[in-house]
């Protein structure tokens, strides 16, 4: 058997592994000779697939990187995975938007911000292991604090909270959102 | 929340998410700038809707009313003269600030809610169920039979066989001395493994000794030898407790009528 390329090595990993992998742990992994070589040849592999534009992408995400099959593929992977989809309403985004933005967050301030008694979206989001509690405020009450998690990446193919649009992409304010349902009755 | 009015039906639309929503909708529709809103306009509609919802019965979140009054609250500062102190910030902000938050906020969330999620859009490859357990009835241990014994002493016997050193100690092997040793490493392990019992440098005619006192405490009880089903490995235990005297009348007692 010839010895294997680093190349072969990340690639097996990657593919063999259930969760985003990072670099240290690939480090952790690969010949110890090799492990300075292990963040060249991870972008060389996300560029040979980017190249290759084929049904399996190599996407960083959640700190790591991760095979993911092509979002275009849905129609025909999902009925594979028959696993019902996580399907978030629309208040339930907007929480959850707020809490990754202004992490780590307590629940009066969410509140403040949507306008809305926001309690049982959180305890939802809260079991859906989007968010976690992320200690107490010291403050009078001392409130939970709220943080996303990393499964919260994962779900939305995040690599960080940094990867979220600035304040300023979302500040475009002379294009307003067009899906505000009409108050007819 | 749907309560019930006489013979009426208070229903709850769920149309606008909260005041803000209310708000932002109405800028949008009046086409208004949010830093420069007709606050007189902006208050009067908000009014007008809430009062259509309250006629139709529909009812909202305290919330709304909350709102109704900050605007009402704005409105009348807007009336007053600057006062050419601190807080002559236009009081408007106090409504634009939170609603250009909120405009964000709104944008981020539908920003979340076009990604190409994991589980709708995008798949990992689904980890293999894990091996099935072996039946549960191979991971047991059964009493060990005689053809079981004698099967693993005659394997230990081959392993010694080679060995034609002779030995000229004058020791007396006793098998009353062996079994009182077998019985103090039970007694202090709980269970030994059979091929554990025997020291390997031990010469044939000790191995024969240890033998005989495993099969005698086996006679006289002072010992359980059990083989594990699946791998075939013969086991020594200590015996097993006297179970006390009242465990059948428990198990055997009738549950309370």
């Amino acid at each position: 058997m010839p010895q294997p390329t680093l190349k072969q090595i990340v690639e097996g990993l990657l593919f063999s592994a259930p969760h985003p992998l990072s670099m240290d742990k690939l480090r952790r992994l690969v010949p110890e000779t090799e492990k300075e070589r292990v963040p060249e040849t991870v972008r060389e592999l996300v560029a040979e697939y980017t190249a290759r534009d084929g049904g399996v992408h190599l996407v960083r995400v959640a700190g790591g990187y991760q095979f993911r099959t092509a979002a275009h593929l849905a129609p025909w992977t999902a009925k594979l995975h028959q696993a019902p989809s996580l399907k978030l309403s629309k208040a339930a985004l907007e929480t959850l938007a707020v809490i990754a933005y202004r992490q780590p967050v307590i629940r009066s301030e969410v509140e403040y911000l949507r306008g809305v008694d926001s309690g049982g979206i959180i305890r939802s989001l809260l079991d859906m292991r989007l968010i976690r509690v992320a200690g107490r405020k010291e403050i009078p009450g001392r409130p939970l604090i709220y943080a996303t998690t990393r499964h919260f990446l994962e779900l939305f193919g995040l690599n960080s909270v940094d990867d979220l649009p600035s304040p300023e992409e979302l500040g475009a304010l002379d294009t307003p959102s067009a899906d505000v349902p009409d108050p007819a009755p | 929340m749907n309560r019930l009015f006489g013979t009426r039906y208070a229903v709850k639309l769920d149309v606008f998410e909260g005041p803000m929503d209310l708000l932002v909708h109405l800028v949008i529709k009046n086409d208004m700038d949010i830093l420069d809103i007709p606050i007189a306009i902006i208050t009067e509609q908000y009014m007008a809707y809430l009062e259509m919802l309250k006629s139709l019965d529909i009812e909202f979140a305290g919330d709304f009313l909350l709102m109704a009054s900050t605007l009402t609250h704005i409105k009348s500062r807007m009336l007053l003269p600057p006062t050419g102190g601190e807080e002559d910030e236009d009081p408007r902000m106090e409504i634009a600030r939170p609603l250009l938050e909120y405009l964000r906020m709104k944008r981020a969330s539908e920003w979340l809610g076009d990604r190409e999620m994991l589980g709708t859009a995008t798949f990992v490859r689904q980890e293999r169920e894990p091996a099935p357990q072996p039946p549960a009835g191979e991971d047991r241990l059964v009493e060990a039979d005689l053809m079981d014994l004698v099967n693993a002493y005659k394997e230990l016997m081959a392993g010694r066989y080679r060995d034609h050193a002779v030995d000229f100690s004058t020791e007396k092997l006793s098998v009353r001395q062996r079994i009182e040793e077998v019985a103090a490493k039970l007694a202090q392990k709980g269970s030994v493994l059979f091929t554990d019992l025997f020291h390997p440098k031990e010469s044939k005619a000790e191995l024969v000794v240890t033998f005989l006192a495993i099969l005698e405490m086996a006679k006289q009880g002072r010992l359980r030898i059990m083989q594990h089903v699946q791998s075939g490995i013969i086991r020594v235990f200590a015996p097993m407790p006297e179970p006390p005297a009242h465990e059948e009348t428990a198990l055997h007692a009738p549950a309370n009528p």
